[in-house]
């Protein structure tokens, strides 16, 4: 009786071989298909239902282009006393602490709140106001204080509908401009007028080496 | 007994017939995939212009130039000055600001370079402006947009096309490749070639005089738009998150380019280039 089941066991054995294989080899065509077909799911551009441009054009007054920029921590930070790691502490600030900053220097931002300042890295950092705070950029800040957001904006609607970006159907469907690309063509510079610019701006060469790719 | 093993038999007989034929579907499918994953031989540089030139129409179709003849001057002065610092100084490169409140910047091979107003206006300063523009001139450098549009698998051009339209710049192929070429806009380059562009961008502002720490600045200033923002929708899509993004870079840079951080920003001639703007500032409709 054992050597009879000993026996029967041997297809069963090769049933359930055949069905590793055979799943194997779905498995195989299915990440084929996904690693060289990549289709990426069109966004679609619904609207955000209310500009934070709109929301701080009221509260921010006309200061010209020195807005004060503030930004929100986004893990708890311990301060350095200068923009160097191995600086000695300044303090710490808990994850989403409102923050000033005061001034960059390189990777580094100085920072100011609950009494202490000090210097923080970039990405600890959030640009901007709350957890999904919004950056100022200089030609944002100014257009916040007078209100109005470009192409929208000057239009007469005000932005509270969100933004018009260039979405991907736009770009699939675009009828070609090539007068635009001539248009485009006769803003080029000569080498001479770009060197001249550079150095009306005090811009000096460097010899800099390519970086290496981090791990 | 002997009936329940001759079924057996059978269920195995027709697993195997199954298997078989799965193994035989799977090795087509490989024969094909093979077949579309060879790379397309690269175009000249000439043919490279020209290709460029027609997906800069399309582009400039679907967000057309900022009416702004002074600020396409500045960009055009600025970037052809970090080109003269990449590995292809003389490519006819031109720079264009794209009047779209989208948030975003293209390169195109054979060196047209575009950044949109809505990324214009989220930046501080001109070594901003220069890190993006370098990261772009770095993606033509190393004809990362090209090397896509090669890879049959991605785009769907197959066979010798770059070769039959340098043989008979055939409209034909023309348009094939062109419509290929733009479709990447709207699906990205590979990651690894965005991180690659990152890299080569912070040394190219570098050697072009700037901080450094230009670019990753814009990146800290992406990562902290919200992705829910219509403005930031293609962008987004398009490219590796930026925070992910400021993290390499700024490991790649750590104790690297440290002599360079005094290098100047450049504030005051970014800041009364773009109040100009704004306030001459019409919609090219």
């Amino acid at each position: 009786m054992i050597a009879k089941l000993q026996r029967l066991r041997i297809p069963y054995v090769l049933t359930v071989i055949v069905w590793l294989l055979a799943f194997a080899a779905a498995q195989g065509c299915a990440e084929e298909g996904a690693s060289t077909r990549e289709t990426v799911p069109v966004t679609q551009n619904a609207p955000t239902p209310t500009s934070v441009i709109a929301q701080n054009s009221a509260t921010n007054k006309i200061t010209g282009a020195a807005v004060k920029e503030t930004g929100t921590t986004r893990s708890a930070v311990e301060l350095m006393t200068t923009p160097y790691r191995d600086a000695k502490s300044a303090g710490q600030l808990p994850v989403n602490t409102r923050v000033d900053v005061l001034e960059r220097r390189g990777g580094w931002l100085k920072i100011s709140a609950q009494g202490k300042t000090g210097w923080a890295k970039l990405h600890q950092v959030r640009a901007g106001v709350g957890p999904e705070g919004r950056t100022s950029g200089e030609g944002l800040a100014i257009l916040k204080n007078v209100g109005q957001t470009g192409r929208s904006g000057s239009q007469g609607i005000v932005a509270t509908t969100g933004i018009r970006g260039m979405s991907a159907e736009e770009l699939n469907n675009a009828n070609p401009d090539p007068a635009a690309v001539k248009k485009l063509e006769s803003y080029s510079v000569t080498a001479n007028q770009a060197r001249d610019y550079a150095k009306a701006a005090g811009l000096k060469e460097k010899n800099v080496p390519p970086l290496p790719k981090s791990e | 007994m002997n009936f329940r093993i001759s079924i057996l038999f059978l269920l195995l007989a027709s697993l195997l017939a199954s298997a078989a034929q799965a193994a035989k579907l799977d090795f087509d499918k490989l024969k094909d995939a093979k077949e579309k994953l060879k790379v397309l031989k690269e175009p000249s540089e000439a043919d490279e212009i020209e290709i460029g030139k027609g997906v800069a129409a399309n582009l400039l179709g679907a967000a057309p130039p900022v009416n702004d003849a002074k600020l396409q001057a500045y960009v055009n002065r600025l970037g052809k000055w970090i080109a003269m610092h990449s590995d292809r100084p003389d490519l006819p490169w031109h720079f264009a600001v794209l009047d779209t409140d989208g948030v975003n910047a293209f390169a195109v091979p054979g060196g047209y370079v575009f950044i949109t107003r809505g990324m214009l206006l989220r930046l501080r300063d001109e070594a901003e402006l220069a890190g993006v523009l370098a990261h772009e001139v770095a993606h033509v450098v190393e004809k990362h947009a090209l090397k896509t549009m090669r890879k049959g698998n991605l785009t769907g051009l197959a066979g010798d096309v770059f070769g039959k339209y340098a043989e008979k710049k055939g409209k034909e192929e023309f348009t094939k490749i062109v419509s290929a070429g733009t479709e990447i806009y709207a699906r990205g380059l590979d990651k690894e070639d965005e991180f690659a562009a990152d890299r080569a961008g912070v040394v190219i502002a570098a050697r072009a005089g700037y901080d450094p720490y230009g670019l990753p600045s814009v990146l800290q200033t992406l990562a902290s738009i919200n992705p829910k923002d219509d403005a930031v929708a293609l962008m987004f899509k398009t490219h590796p998150d930026s925070r992910k993004r400021l993290e390499l870079v700024s490991n790649s840079m750590e104790g690297r380019l440290d002599e360079y951080i005094d290098s100047p920003r450049v504030e005051s001639r970014f800041s009364s280039i773009i109040k100009s703007h704004l306030s001459s500032y019409k919609p090219n409709l």
